[in-house]
Formats: structure tokens, C-alpha cells, sequence
């Protein structure tokens, strides 16, 4: 009898919580963190996410992986265009966002519009107090409100937007609500995810593609009459 | 600054030894009295006791299968108190003996009191300290490391004092921990752990801020005998220097 009760109560207890549980994480950045964006045409620079103008708002997605240590080969970040892999483009990788994304809460931060009652964030599709790696996608919420008008986006820009993916972070083991503490995603350096920049994607305005057409005519000109 | 100085009461003895001709150290003993109520405690070691789980649990028979949660930095090893067992520990199932574990001064866990009644865990022994008394000091003081690996550690007051983790337990908010995690378990009325009060450590905040480290928010407060999970992020080693 003895041992059944204590079975019980471990059952209910910290040790076991729930197996079921999602994984819970902050899923937001701090003061050392913060997050940029690059120097671009709209002659945005620096920290702070005012760009490119003052109500821009911005959004970040998690993304995970209990079998990837890299994206596509590479724990760098993604800058705009350049760089590499978006995880939702890479082998492995899955959108753990099904409790909401993270939104600006100040120049160069973040907070998740959907957390826990502690402030955690639970990642869907990792088990409470299982590791991943992770990394943070953001974007301009011009571009649009969620990941699939994200990729349609990139997929063909029609306005200049700004676009950034974090460095992997992790393995990260995350904590269970209710027994495990969270753990926190952004750091100073591995296992965390340091502060990371997005870049600006931008579309070539209609003058630039005539003078570009315009430019190539008269190189088929020139040399046709050589 | 008001320090909570839960020793001596009545078994509170001061010795004065000297090792040497001009080093002094002081030598308190005395106890603190931890509430245990039903169902889960946060404990935190708060003197020199010899330094093992039943040094820290003194169970005469009374605290017989109650069990304590040992935070390993990523999940808990779960022991049971059982004074029929050689060791006075045992396994998670109350099934074979096992060492003792060691907790040091400072090192927090979860008690879970299944006895159906509340109680009070009463910890003797020393206090601990790892440099003499100098200046002002009448006590000593304590260099506690706060380590990246792991990252995620319960952990407490090597002093015994509580109140304002920063005011009193003198933590360090002064830059090098900002961003930095403080975690305290909430614990209901009924035994159960609920989740956790978040803290961002942030000394352009005031030294405290909250989970997203975008509002100042007051600090938090640690009674003697209790822990707290202390998430490093900052990519280095702290050190966490008590005295008084």
C-alpha cells in the first residue's frame, strides 16, 4: 500500500509531470539580445525595429528540430536573401507555433502573444522536458501574419519587407509547465540564440527595370551595328 | 539594510577559533526551522550540516516515505526517506537503499510531504563560510560560482538569510548577469507546483525585470531556507559573493 501511494504521488509529482506536456520555453529576448536590422535602401541601421516606419510591427516564429543540429547544413542566420536556408525550406525542421507567434514589445525585442500563465511559451510538438535545437524566424508584418504569407512572400516579393532567421540554437532541454523550469532560447552564446538581424528584401521598382531593359536594348543595338 | 538572521534561537552558540596568531574565524551554530507543509516545499540547504540529504533531513521515523526531488539540470532524481532502509535513503520506489546524496550549503530541492500532516523540517549545523570576517563583516563572507553547465540550477542562500534576492542575499544585478533567468516555484495552498514567477535579471531595469525583460518589477524576495532556479544565459560563469 505503502509503495502504491507513493507511486501516485510521484506520478503527480515533478518527476513525471506529464510526458504529454509541451515543452515550454521563454520565447522572448532581452536588453543583451536584441535583434536588428541590416542597412538597406529605406536607410534602417542598427537596433531597433522602427523600420520602416514607426508602426511597423514585426513577427517571429520558432521553429525546431529534434534531429537537425544545422539548417541545411549551416548554424549561421539568414539575413534577408542572403545567407542560407529558411527552416521551413530545410529537412527536419518544424513550425512549433500552433500557441501564436512573438511581436515587437520595443525597439529590438520581442514577447510571445500567447503565453503561459508563468509567461512561458509551450512549444507544440516537443514533449515537455525534451531537447531540441531551435532557431527564430522574423519578419515585417507587412509581408503578412503568418508563415505561409511568409514563404509566399520570399516565394515572389512584392514589396520590400524585412526577413531574418536566427543562428541555431541548442540542444536546448525544455521545461515543463508546472514542475520544470522554462528555459530561455536567446543567450550570449551556444547553446542560446544570441540577438540576430533581419534583412531587407527589396523589390526593384518599375523605373529600375525599364532603365535595366532599356540598357540591354541598346547593347543588342550596339552590337548589331558592329 | 535588514537582514534575516534565522540562527542561533535557542541552541545558537559562538566560538571564536583561532588557527593562527592573527586569523580569526568565526564558528556559529545554530539551526533554522523550514516550513513543510503538505504536499511540496522548496528547500534550500542554508548551513553546514555534514552536508548529505539526511544531514539536511533529520528523520527520526517521522518524515518515513516522504520524497525529495534533486534538481540534476535538466529533470529531477526522485530519493525516498526511509528510515528503515541502511542509508536512510532510498530509490524512487522505496525499494532498495541508496547513498545519501550530497547537498551542499546553497543547493535548493523539492521536499514533498506525503505525511498527511504539516510540519517543519528543522536544519542544524554551521554556518558556512569561505573567508573570515573583515571590516564590518561579523560573520564572514561566501563566493558562491554560478556556473553555465548546466545552465539551469536550483540554488539557494549559502547564507542563512532571507529577503530581497539582490537587497539582501546580495545576488548580483549590477550588469554581468543581465538577461539572466530567476525562476521561483509557486507552490498553492493545496502542495502542488504550479509553475514558476519569471524573472529577467536586468541592471538598466533597476536589477529586476519581467519574463520579457521589458517592465521593472520588484524584486524577488527568498525566505531563509529556500531556492530559486537561476537560468545562465550570459555565456560565462558568475560569481555570486555573500556577506555579512
Amino acid at each position: 500500500m505503502k509503495k502504491l501511494i507513493v507511486t501516485i504521488g510521484i506520478l503527480t509529482t515533478v518527476a513525471v509531470a506529464s510526458s504529454y506536456a509541451q515543452g515550454t520555453v521563454v520565447f522572448g529576448n532581452a536588453t543583451t539580445t536584441k535583434i536588428s536590422t541590416n542597412s538597406g535602401p529605406s536607410g534602417v541601421t542598427g537596433v531597433g525595429l522602427v523600420a520602416p516606419n514607426s508602426t511597423q510591427a514585426f513577427y517571429y516564429a520558432l521553429f525546431y528540430s529534434t534531429t537537425q543540429t544545422t539548417v541545411a547544413g549551416s548554424t549561421a542566420g539568414v539575413i534577408g536573401l542572403n545567407g542560407g536556408t529558411y527552416a521551413f525550406n530545410a529537412t527536419g525542421w518544424s513550425d512549433g507555433n500552433a500557441n501564436g507567434y512573438s511581436t515587437n514589445a520595443g525597439a529590438g525585442r520581442l514577447q510571445n502573444s500567447n503565453p503561459n500563465t508563468d509567461g512561458s511559451y509551450s512549444v507544440t510538438g516537443v514533449a515537455g522536458g525534451a531537447s531540441a535545437d531551435f532557431v527564430i524566424i522574423g519578419w515585417s508584418a507587412n509581408i503578412g501574419s503568418t508563415v505561409t504569407a511568409l514563404q509566399q512572400y520570399l516565394a515572389a516579393p512584392t514589396q520590400n519587407g524585412w526577413v531574418g532567421e536566427s543562428a541555431v540554437g541548442g540542444p536546448l532541454t525544455t521545461g515543463i509547465l508546472g514542475s520544470t523550469p522554462a528555459i530561455g532560447l536567446f543567450g550570449a552564446s551556444s547553446p542560446n540564440i544570441p540577438g540576430f538581424v533581419l534583412g531587407e528584401v527589396v523589390v526593384p521598382e518599375p523605373g529600375t527595370l525599364a532603365l535595366c531593359a532599356l540598357g540591354g536594348a541598346s547593347m543588342l543595338l550596339f552590337r548589331r551595328k558592329n | 539594510m535588514r537582514k534575516t538572521l534565522l540562527i542561533a534561537a535557542a541552541a545558537l552558540a559562538a566560538s571564536v577559533i583561532s588557527s593562527e596568531a592573527q586569523v580569526y574565524s568565526q564558528n556559529i551554530v545554530g539551526y533554522v526551522n523550514i516550513p513543510a507543509p503538505k504536499g511540496y516545499a522548496n528547500i534550500a540547504n542554508p548551513l553546514d550540516d555534514g552536508n548529505t540529504l539526511t544531514n539536511v533531513i533529520v528523520n527520526t521515523g517521522s518524515w518515513d516515505g516522504t520524497l525529495v526531488n534533486i534538481w540534476t539540470g535538466s529533470g529531477y532524481t526522485t530519493y525516498t526517506i526511509d528510515s528503515s532502509m541502511s542509508t536512510g535513503v532510498s530509490d524512487i520506489n522505496d525499494v532498495n537503499p541508496v547513498t545519501a546524496p550530497t547537498i551542499k550549503p546553497g543547493q535548493a530541492f523539492f521536499f514533498y510531504n506525503n505525511t498527511g500532516a504539516s510540519n517543519t523540517l528543522t536544519v542544524a549545523g554551521t554556518v558556512h563560510t569561505d573567508a573570515a570576517a573583515t571590516g564590518a563583516q561579523v560573520v564572514g563572507s561566501t563566493t558562491n560560482n554560478l556556473g553555465t553547465s548546466p545552465q539551469l540550477q536550483f540554488y539557494g542562500s549559502v547564507l542563512p538569510i532571507g529577503g530581497g534576492l539582490g537587497s539582501v542575499l546580495q545576488f548580483p544585478t549590477n550588469g554581468p548577469t543581465d538577461g539572466a533567468l530567476v525562476q521561483i516555484p509557486l507552490i498553492n495552498a493545496a502542495g502542488g507546483i504550479t509553475g514558476f514567477k519569471i524573472y529577467t535579471v536586468d541592471s538598466t531595469l533597476g536589477g529586476w525585470s519581467d519574463v520579457n525583460d521589458v517592465s521593472p518589477v520588484a524584486e524577488p524576495v527568498i525566505p531563509v531556507g529556500q531556492g530559486f532556479f537561476f537560468y545562465n544565459n550570459t555565456g560565462v560563469g558568475q560569481t555570486w559573493v555573500q556577506s555579512l
